[in-house]
């Protein structure tokens, strides 16, 4: 008998983020040699990852509760593959959101079931109060597998919530069931994720069941609303039958995004915390899954920009898919940057860098950046400083946009001097391809990954022409 | 004013040379100015070398190889200006008296495609944020948009320096073009297509200096020279990082140096006759012009199209073809301005000679950043109202 227990936490606020890029199945389809193929999934662009995703996520729930990230407590993500396998892909993205170096913090992974994990491990630090603030995280960025069924399906995406003890919507009951079954999987030293053996048997002996268990065991009426997991497209469909023909509500991100992974669960709730009402998000992954329940008392702050940030995104082919996953590449030698990842350089520099931070002079109040290359003022040569994160918003004084450029780097690529507001001028990459740019546009800096030297991911910000919606809640009007 | 003249010069055609060595083509281009101010071993007392590419004791090589050593020899790097900075240090050596007679070299020979340098922050290049033809777009876009630069104008600013370019053979690139060939080469990155850039190479020159008084009298006089670094803050003045202040108004180092020059020489833009300046890229020539005092911002595109800074016009600007045409190896590209400069001001400088030049003034602007001017007259010039 499987018995719920009960979560003690509330959601203050929602952020989601999708990759820039589409990729319809008729194209993979065509691509091994065959007609059909419905829907499309999300793929990350070369400066995209399960990252850099998660801090755009972050952000934006951040944004909406209007909570400065040094008030969070800890962070918790899950994510089935983060950008090391081994290192420092949390510190990363706790510097990129410019937490509290001395947060409370977890990486969850191992498989999709992880953007679960992370909610209730989150859960767990405001139930014991521990933590007043935590962030939790859910992204994925899935590389499939060389023509298996996943190609069409896997995508990517992420989910931020902002838990506390008080909020508009109440974590409730969650339960839990496990089996020791192989199921999709990517083993060690290998960079792709396996399709299941055998599809029937995976949905009668594995999915179905498991997924049965823990969405019936939960209390539930007519009108709650669902997020079911959906591997292949047809999957959550029929579970959805077999809890009773429930109502389900991540269908639209499912067929915008395809399988989320790790952030599918939150990602397929998104857009329905609007609404009042009981969602239930079922999460499932290395042969385990789970239920939980959400009871929306009032709109989350956040939920109605969850349509807007989904869609969108430029088609694709095949090709260049595979090019962006880094499933196609030229053979020979690309050009070796100045220093190992490593280096000292990039130790001393990193912080700031991905924390986008400046060094505020006690004397001027200049901003000089990046702090570690100016010990010396350039206003007025005095040596004092605070350390201020710069503005991530700006206007354009010139850009070029670099129609050749050695690899690891990918053509057009815009280079953008900016202006930011604390009147520092500083150069980023641009995000686009440069044509949307012209000098004296406002622009919004994201983190992006900016090239993977001899297998490292560089990360810095890059810039995106501003859109109305995005300055609204970069910049609250509460 | 100073008194220093210059009693030779020699040059190693700017180009690609093969094998050969920036010691081989700096001791050809010595020999020539030696030759040219008669001055022998045992003659002249110092050396300056101007080199970035060179590696340790460049300068030493040369005058090895030609069994000069025995003085002082010292290499001098400054980016671009480098051979504005060993030329400045030569004549401030003659003028305080602790030598008569000093040689300044140039020598480079630099490695193939976009220039890599020690110069940026590694992190800047594995973020792809330092390369450099991207760095001179940016500079342009903003001229553009500030100065109603048009692209058509960069194309004609090199149509004008290849022009010049035909009539010079120490230049690298010696055929004409036209605005459609100029704007039809590959675009590297907008606005600067692959014509309006020059290309780094090899090649050397020198220069004899002297007391003026122990000069022979059709020595051309060396007026000034001016070496600048850009103020603080500034970000597109070829300074490191690209950070620093949104602040519009610092000045250019190219103006630094150039009303350091013309104070020092007692006169102002309006009394050149000849002008060599940096044109790495087209947009580079197009701003140093107001930069220098040469016009105001915003006039280039009616001087691009009255001819006035061309061949035969009022102020012709890079006769020798700019680096657009010899190509820039950069410890030699300064020198080798003032090499050009030579020529015109003693009126040799055959098909492409400015008639009756009295006064030139040479300019370049790089890395650092360092800008330097150097301002030339010739001999037996009346004295000049200066300013």
């Amino acid at each position: 008998m499987n018995t719920p227990r009960e979560c003690h936490s509330a959601i203050l606020s929602i952020g989601v983020a999708a990759p820039s890029l589409r990729l319809p199945a008729a194209q993979v389809a065509a691509g091994w040699g065959r007609a059909g193929g419905r829907g499309q999934v999300a793929v990350c662009s070369p400066s995209e990852d399960a990252l850099t995703l998660a801090w755009l996520a972050a952000r934006r729930a951040l944004d909406s509760a209007s909570i400065p990230p040094e008030e969070i407590g800890g962070i918790w993500w899950g994510c089935t593959r983060a950008p090391f396998a081994e290192g420092p892909s949390l510190s990363f993205l706790g510097a990129a959101l410019r937490l509290q170096t001395n947060s409370e913090a977890a990486l969850l992974s191992g498989s999709p079931h992880a953007g679960i994990d992370a909610l209730l491990a989150a859960d767990d630090a405001i139930t014991s109060g521990r933590v007043r603030t935590a962030l939790v995280i859910a992204s994925d960025s899935i590389l499939p597998a060389l023509g298996s069924g996943l190609e069409a399906a896997s995508g990517a995406g992420a989910v931020a919530v902002l838990l506390s003890a008080e909020g508009p919507a109440l974590l409730g009951q969650v339960t839990t069931q496990w089996s020791p079954v192989l199921d999709r999987y990517r083993g060690d030293l290998e960079t792709e994720t396996r399709e299941v053996y055998d599809g029937r048997l995976f949905r009668e002996q594995v999915f179905l069941p498991l997924c049965q268990t823990v969405g019936s065991a939960l209390t539930a009426d007519p009108s709650s609303r669902w997020s079911l997991p959906d591997p292949d497209g047809r999957l959550g469909r029929t579970l959805g039958e077999r809890l009773g023909s429930v109502k389900v509500v991540s269908t639209a991100a499912r067929s915008e995004l395809g399988d989320t992974g790790a952030a599918a669960p939150l990602l397929g709730l998104a857009a329905a915390m609007g609404d009042p009402g009981t969602l239930i998000a079922v999460g499932f992954g290395g042969g385990r899954a789970t239920a939980i329940s959400i009871q929306i008392n009032a709109p989350v702050p956040g939920s109605s920009l969850v349509e807007q940030h989904l869609s969108g995104g430029q088609e694709v082919s095949y090709t260049e898919a595979l090019r962006c996953r880094g499933q196609l590449s030229a053979s020979g030698e690309t050009v070796e940057m100045a220093v190992p990842p490593g280096s000292a350089m990039f130790v001393r520099g990193s912080h700031e860098m991905l924390a986008l931070l400046g060094a505020r002079c006690l004397a001027c109040a200049t901003v000089n950046t990046p702090p570690n290359v100016h010990p010396t003022c350039i206003s007025c040569g005095a040596i004092e400083f605070e350390i201020v994160p710069l503005p991530l918003h700006g206007t354009v004084q010139t850009f070029v946009v670099n129609q050749t450029m050695p690899a690891p780097f990918v053509a057009p690529l815009p280079l953008i001097v900016l202006d930011l507001e604390d009147g520092s001028r500083i150069s980023v990459q641009g995000a686009s391809d440069g044509s949307d740019l012209h000098i004296g546009v406002a622009v919004d800096l994201q983190l992006r990954r900016y090239a993977l030297e001899r297998g490292v991911p560089i990360y810095g910000y890059a810039a995106l022409v501003s859109t109305a919606s995005e300055n609204t809640i970069e910049r609250p009007s509460a | 004013m100073r008194r220093v003249a210059i009693a030779g010069v020699g040059m190693y055609p700017f180009g690609r040379h093969g094998e050969l060595t920036a010691t081989e083509m700096g001791a050809t281009a010595l020999r020539a100015a030696l030759a040219q101010a008669g001055i022998r071993r045992g003659e002249f007392q110092a050396t300056f070398c101007a080199t970035a590419y060179g590696g340790v004791a460049a300068g030493h090589r040369v005058l090895s190889s030609l069994a000069l050593t025995g003085g002082p020899i010292i290499d001098v790097e400054a980016g671009c200006a480098s051979g504005g900075a060993a030329l400045g240090l030569g004549a401030a050596a003659i003028e305080s008296g602790q030598y008569d007679t000093v040689i300044v070299l140039g020598i480079e020979k630099m490695p193939k495609g976009i220039i890599r340098s020690s110069f940026f922050p590694s992190w800047m290049e594995a973020a792809g944020l330092a390369a450099t033809p991207a760095y001179f777009a940016l500079r342009a876009q903003r001229l553009m948009i500030e100065q109603g630069i048009t692209s058509q104008d960069l194309a004609d600013l090199v149509v004008k320096n290849r022009a010049n370019g035909v009539l010079n053979p120490n230049a690298m690139f010696r055929s004409a073009v036209t605005r459609e060939q100029v704007l039809g080469s590959t675009l590297v990155c907008d606005p600067l297509h692959l014509w309006m850039l020059c290309s780094p190479n090899e090649g050397a020159a020198a220069v004899v200096l002297q007391r003026a008084d122990l000069a022979p009298a059709a020595s051309v006089r060396l007026l000034a020279t001016a070496l600048r670094s850009h103020l603080p803050g500034s970000v597109l003045d070829e300074s490191t990082p690209l950070a620093g202040l949104s602040a519009d108004q610092i000045t250019p180092p190219s103006t630094l140096a150039a009303d350091a020059a013309y104070e020092e020489a007692g006169l102002g833009p309006t009394d050149l006759d000849v002008i060599e300046c940096q044109d790495t890229d087209a947009a580079r020539e197009l701003l140093t012009w107001p930069e220098l005092g040469l016009c105001d911002g915003g006039q280039q595109p009616q001087i691009l199209a009255e001819g006035s800074f061309a061949l035969g016009g009022r102020l012709p600007v890079n006769p020798s073809g700019g680096l657009l045409s010899k190509g820039e190896p950069l410890g030699a590209s300064a020198l080798g301005q003032v090499v050009e400069l030579v020529h015109q001001l003693r009126g040799d400088a055959g098909p492409r000679q400015v008639e009756s030049a009295r006064v030139g003034l040479a300019h370049t602007i790089g890395r650092g950043a360092n800008a330097s001017v150097t301002i030339l007259q010739a001999a037996e010039q009346g004295a000049l109202g200066g300013r």
